[in-house]
């Protein structure tokens, strides 16, 4: 390998650049920032059929935010010459300037800070060479073929991304780097009639230190994926469910995460504003989001809009307390601002969005919350989930649904299986809820069919009532 | 220094058996409404530069002595400021490359005259603003003209592209397309309480969204799912409509893959039947269209070269061609269509009023909104929850609950209506009946 070259975006430099350029804009409108996001990794996927080294070469792009005493405008570019950047800046302010508002609402800017934030990590990605992480995602591969032959094809994936933001304002000057680290295992089954795939993996935020999570795993996923061969289609009907924490994560995030996102509310989009301080689910029920939840795929600092991580109670015991904002909802809707701001990349808006969101643990063991189901099915394998905030209806989809009876587990299993219903029906039928806790990085998060971020969902064992089909 | 920079370090190394660059200018200007606010207004600037290098050399097959060709590739994107420093960052891919040992393939080939297709409107290439302003101000005129809704949130986007690719192979095109997508929002009201109806859209020409029918359709769902009922639970015959079309042959598209042939995602054989049609039943007639003028899925040249075309893959239910990529077509050794541009399905006899009518006395469903509707390509199960759809006969309309199937099932049954329509990527009948779905609702 090569040794690394100095790299092209000197964020030292880059700061004082935008903090001269904000400064400049200012002059021009109520209110400007500026956004520097850079990211670079690699990938390396080995299959049966094929492999590839992705090096994710450093690409960066800048933000120039600007408000009118009413709406806000913005500029985004990837030429970050001293000239381009100057220029998109001062069209931005002099765009915005020409915008007269009707009504002028001042922003509140918050105290000052300036800080620069790094997420601990033990293993830097950095120091293993393209070699080492192909030998990692090799084994795993290895692995997976040789469980059983009715493994057609496996693929693991070992990867890395570095994210490094600036955030500049009158007020604040604030830098992040975040490590994060993927490894993904996937398998194809077949009995030479039908044909499933299973998947399985991590995403965290931190370095190397995390890997090691899907080799003890490989087994179990494998011999998943077999029984998902002879699976029957499940009775439609509403039951008794109990929901492993990747399930209880995806209903999290279906069910109350876009559910309070404010800026769905300042549109009229979400039921949970008319919900605010009342009771949406059972008192066992607890839900977060948290940003600063260590180790996490969705874990910062600061959000795109430059507010400090904190974690936010979204229901307390049942009662919907706090919605994630961005400012322009906070702002308007006279909400203090959560660090929720986030967007998909330097080309896209910021919009109020979940960071790591799940159900808080309660006080049941996972082997008694199964127990106490007379009939009812044991949930795996969630795959995808779609929201409807406005509705407050949820369509939670998954690979794997277990027949309970007596409060065993039967071995019958069930595939695909859709759960569907009334959110405040299904939160507050929850009447058993585990003392576990698991977190699953490797979803990401659209907003309606677009946007996609990085998110983690999770919560412990649950037991409810819904409609499966 | 420009993409001629990079194309003079490609040719020059010669431990390249292969190199391709796709230079891509995008200008974005982007609108978001909420209510009568312009909450934002955004515009976007971006170049950057697409390489991919293949690397071919012999290499040890795994468990024996034997040495056979194999291709290693690399696909990094480098940013305008970061060409001065290629040279460095071809070293990284290089070495990308030849740590991996896959089966031997080359960059496309030129395989005939760039294609002619419909991308870039003039009006839209023009002036991004002046687009923008007519689409919010229409979508503001028509949301006012419906009684009992709002509109309540709105997104328009008016995206421009400049795109040059280049190869090793001697494939050069240039091509400018545009694309002008976004959402919007109505809610309606009544004293039982508030719907919504979410509309996402895309297209490359603003008259070919047709705004003021899609508001009037939306406005009209959003009114009738005030009164909206749970469907029967059983089985049902259910005529598809709307959205479920744009991913109904996810999973006959996956049968007709190179890729997922060649990854062991199906086992399906050119010549084989994937869909025997029962008596009564359309017989499936399935093209790849990547030439279908103001297309969203068109295109003159795909990311890995290869020119667009049109290509029949199912023909009366029978596989009959693969949509390949160049590498994929080297691979299973057929001809290389490109990669998947528009669906174009064959439209049947009968009317949509003829597969609107309920027989035997048995409700029939005609559902055309949901939560998200795709089959699995590889096992052609779906589920979806319902957004809005009608019981026909007794004109309940319907909202929650779902719909679930096997899609080679369904298709062996299924009556396509006469009528056609072009969405976003696909051309085909505006209606599927279905036998024997499962419901689950009330």
């Amino acid at each position: 390998m090569p040794k690394a070259e100095p790299k092209d975006l000197d964020f030292n430099k880059l700061e004082a650049q935008l903090a001269t350029l904000v400064e400049a804009m200012m002059k021009k409108v109520p209110y400007a920032s500026a956004l520097a996001i850079r990211r670079e990794g690699t990938r390396v996927s080995v299959s049966s059929t094929q492999s590839a080294v992705t090096p994710e070469l450093p690409s960066a792009g800048v933000v120039f935010t600007a408000y009118n005493g009413e709406s806000f405008f913005e500029a985004s570019t990837n030429r970050l010459d001293n000239e381009s950047l100057a220029r998109c800046a001062d069209d931005l302010a002099d765009w915005t300037a020409s915008r007269k508002p009707k009504a002028v609402k001042p922003l509140d800017m918050g105290p000052a800070l300036r800080q620069a934030f790094e997420l601990p990590v033990k293993i830097d990605p950095s120091s293993w060479s393209l070699k080492q992480k192909m030998t990692q995602a090799e084994g795993l591969h290895a692995r997976l073929k040789a469980a059983s032959p009715a493994v057609k094809n496996a693929t693991a994936i070992v990867g890395d991304l570095l994210t490094e933001e600036l955030f500049v304002n009158p007020v604040r000057r604030l830098r992040q780097k975040l490590w994060r680290v993927d490894e993904v295992m996937q398998v194809l089954v077949s009995d030479g009639q039908r044909t499933q795939m299973l998947w399985d993996g991590l995403s965290n935020g931190g370095g190397y230190e995390h890997l090691g999570f899907c080799a003890p795993r490989v087994k179990g996923l494998v011999a998943d994926a077999e029984r998902l061969l002879t699976a029957k289609r499940i009775q439609p009907g509403f039951t008794t469910i109990v929901t492993d924490p990747e399930w209880s994560g995806m209903l999290a995030h279906e069910a109350f995460g876009h559910g309070t996102e404010t800026d769905m509310y300042l549109k009229d989009r979400a039921k949970g504003r008319e919900y605010m301080g009342k009771r949406v689910a059972s008192d066992l029920t607890s839900l977060d989001d948290d940003p600063t939840f260590p180790g996490q795929a969705a874990t910062f600092y600061f959000d795109h809009e430059g507010a400090p991580a904190r974690r936010n109670a979204i229901i307390e015991n049942g009662i919907l307390t706090h919605g994630m904002t961005d400012w322009n909802s906070a702002h308007y809707l006279g909400y203090e601002r959560s660090a929720n701001g986030r967007r998909e990349s330097w080309e896209r808006k910021a919009y109020a969005r979940m960071t790591n969101t799940f159900f808080r643990p309660g006080k049941s063991k996972p082997a008694d919350i199964i127990a106490s189901v007379d009939d009812g099915y044991y949930l795996r394998y969630a795959s995808n989930g779609m929201e409807d905030p406005q509705g407050w209806g949820i369509q939670c989809e998954g690979l794997w649904a277990e027949k309970i009876h007596k409060g065993k587990l039967t071995g019958e299993v069930f595939s695909p299986v859709i759960l569907t219903g009334f959110v405040p029906d299904i939160l507050q039928s929850i009447s058993m809820v585990g003392d576990d806790l698991e977190i699953t990085g490797l979803g990401y998060c659209g907003k309606g069919h677009k946007e996609i971020v990085k998110v983690t969902m999770g919560g412990p064992h649950l037991k409810f009532t819904a409609r499966l089909a | 220094m420009s993409v001629q920079a990079l194309i003079d370090i490609l040719e020059a190394d010669d431990r390249l058996s292969g190199w391709q660059v796709r230079e891509q200018h995008k200008r974005s200007t982007q609108l978001f409404l909420n209510k009568d606010r312009e909450e934002a207004r955004r515009s976007v600037e971006g170049l950057s530069y697409e390489v991919e290098v293949l690397v071919t050399r012999k290499a040890a097959v795994p468990g024996s002595k034997e040495k056979r060709w194999a291709t290693g590739n690399a696909r990094v994107t480098v940013d305008p400021g970061a060409i001065g420093r290629f040279k460095h960052d071809l070293e990284t891919m290089i070495a990308s490359a030849e740590l991996v040992h896959n089966e031997a393939y080359a960059m496309a080939e030129v395989t005939g005259v760039v294609p002619k297709v419909a991308l870039d409107e003039p009006a839209l290439m023009a002036d991004a603003e002046a687009q923008l302003a007519q689409g919010s101000e229409q979508l503001r005129r028509a949301a006012a003209a419906e009684k009992g809704v709002r509109l309540v949130a709105a997104e328009l986007f008016a995206d421009r592209y400049r795109t040059r690719y280049f190869n090793s192979q001697g494939v050069n095109c240039l091509y400018e397309s545009g694309l002008i997508s976004g959402e919007f929002c109505l809610l309606a009201d009544s004293p039982q309480g508030e719907t919504e109806v979410f509309k996402a859209f895309k297209r490359r020409r603003l008259m070919d969204l047709g705004l003021d029918a899609m508001v009037a359709a939306a406005a009209e769902q959003s009114r009738r799912r005030l009164k909206a009922v749970l469907p029967q639970s059983g089985t049902f015959d259910v005529v598809f409509s709307g959205e479920a079309l744009d991913h109904f042959f996810s999973w006959c598209l996956t049968q007709a893959s190179a890729a997922a042939k060649y990854n062991k995602m199906t086992q399906a054989e050119i010549g084989q039947a994937l869909v025997e049609p029962a008596p009564g039943a359309t017989p499936l007639n399935l093209y790849h269209n990547a030439l279908l003028p103001w297309a969203v899925g068109s295109y003159k040249v795909d990311p890995s070269g290869t020119l667009g075309c049109r290509r029949n893959l199912i023909e009366n239910g029978v596989l009959k061609a693969r949509v390949a990529n160049s590498r994929y077509a080297q691979y299973l050794k057929c001809p290389a269509t490109g990669e998947l541009g528009n669906v174009e399905v064959g439209a049947g006899k009968e009317s949509a009023a003829e597969l609107l009518k309920p027989r035997d006395g048995k409700p029939l469903y005609h559902l055309s909104d949901f939560s998200y509707f795709e089959p699995n390509g590889v096992t052609g199960e779906f589920s979806t929850e319902i957004r809005f759809g009608e019981e026909l006969g007794s004109g309940k309309t319907i909202k929650g609950g779902s719909v679930s199937g096997l899609s080679q099932a369904v298709l062996k049954t299924a009556r396509f209506s006469s009528e056609t329509e072009q969405r976003e990527k696909y051309l085909g009948p505006s209606y599927i009946r279905c036998e024997g779905l499962t419901l689950a609702g009330d």
